[in-house]
């Protein structure tokens, strides 16, 4: 791993995507941490999936900058969700102790999306003269 | 100097530093009570068995590591002499991040090999992933030592060893009464978890020792 690498954020409509491989050290969390509240500030953005399908190993350290990455997004407004946890790292984070509740989850990125464009408010209705009729 | 000391002393140096090599000659002679001027049957094997452990010990690179024990297993084995199979240990010195994924990913690779099941690898590497990170936040550099144990109740065991400041508040840790800002109350509580042995020694002059067992049934 260079200095420079960092872990890519994709914008995909009003969702930003970031996919977490292998480990993650003390400089790549704070690194994602600020690349992920400056994508939210610049606007635009109203759900986070963070997923979690290339990590086959989750300890202590990784499962709290999750879990503050998922608060920190809530805090700025926008919904974020885990996706494609490991059978194996789910098991293990339970026995453990340590179950992620704050952070709301699903079984792959494709259901995380549905996740938040199911939930995503709908527009105010009634407002605009354009009933339902 | 015999010509077996010698290639001997020249293998050690493809690992060892020059005095490192000596050392671990000399205290392989004496342990194994070998005379490399008068090689009976069994005492190849009983020598390379005490280097062996020098050079786990004290080999840094493990490609070189390996090139060492190869070329000693060639220089000494005779064959003869079968003894019972030995512990074997693996020392990964820790001192940054990717250390980290180097320590659990050879344990992972000797729970396999052990024929841990799958979910079992994953605790595993769990466990070896929280001690190593600790070793690394809060003491700098340190080292962990994974052990398959081969002899008695099969399992593995992980020691990890650092000379940093110690943990002074480990009972509270353990009764989950505190919590670190960095998450090291839960790494602990659940390494313990985890695993079927926890035990720790610790004091502000004498660092930290973690050592955690995991046995096959």
């Amino acid at each position: 791993m260079t200095e420079t690498f960092r872990i890519p954020i994709i914008k995909l409509k009003d969702n930003l995507i970031v996919s977490i491989q292998g480990s993650l050290g003390d400089r790549l969390v704070i690194q994602l941490k600020e690349d992920i509240t400056s994508a939210i500030e610049r606007g635009g953005v109203r759900g986070l999936v963070i997923d979690l399908s290339g990590i086959d190993v989750m300890d202590s350290f990784i499962s709290r900058a999750i879990r503050d990455i998922g608060l920190v997004a809530r805090l700025m407004g926008v919904r974020a969700v885990i996706s494609g946890m490991e059978p194996m790292v789910a098991m293990t984070l339970v026995e453990m102790g340590m179950g992620l509740e704050s952070v709301k989850a699903a079984l792959n990125l494709e259901a995380a999306l549905d996740m938040l464009a199911r939930d995503a408010p709908r527009p105010l209705e009634g407002f605009g003269g354009k009933g339902r009729g | 100097m015999s010509q077996l000391e010698t290639e001997v002393l020249g293998a050690l140096r493809v690992a060892l530093s020059d005095i490192i090599a000596k050392s671990v000659y000399q205290l392989g002679l004496s342990w194994s009570k070998v005379d490399t001027h008068r090689m009976g049957p069994g005492d190849g094997s009983r020598l390379l068995a005490e280097l062996e452990k020098g050079i786990r010990i004290y080999a840094r690179d493990p490609a070189k590591r390996d090139a060492c024990v190869r070329r000693l297993t060639e220089l000494l084995k005779d064959g003869a002499a079968p003894r019972a199979e030995p512990d074997r240990r693996l020392v990964v010195s820790v001192d940054e991040e990717s250390d980290i994924v180097t320590a659990r990913g050879m344990g992972r690779d000797l729970c396999r090999e052990l024929g841990f099941s799958m979910s079992v690898q994953v605790k595993v590497a769990t466990a070896i992933s929280e001690l190593a990170r600790n070793i690394v936040q809060y003491a700098g550099r340190g080292r962990i030592t994974i052990t398959a144990l081969l002899n008695g109740r099969r399992g593995i065991e992980i020691t990890a060893y650092d000379e940093g400041p110690g943990i002074p508040n480990m009972d509270e840790i353990l009764n989950r009464k505190y919590r670190s800002t960095r998450g090291m109350g839960m790494g602990l509580v659940g390494t313990r978890n985890l695993m079927d042995e926890f035990e720790v020694r610790t004091g502000p002059r004498e660092g930290t020792v973690i050592r955690v067992r995991k046995y096959l049934s």
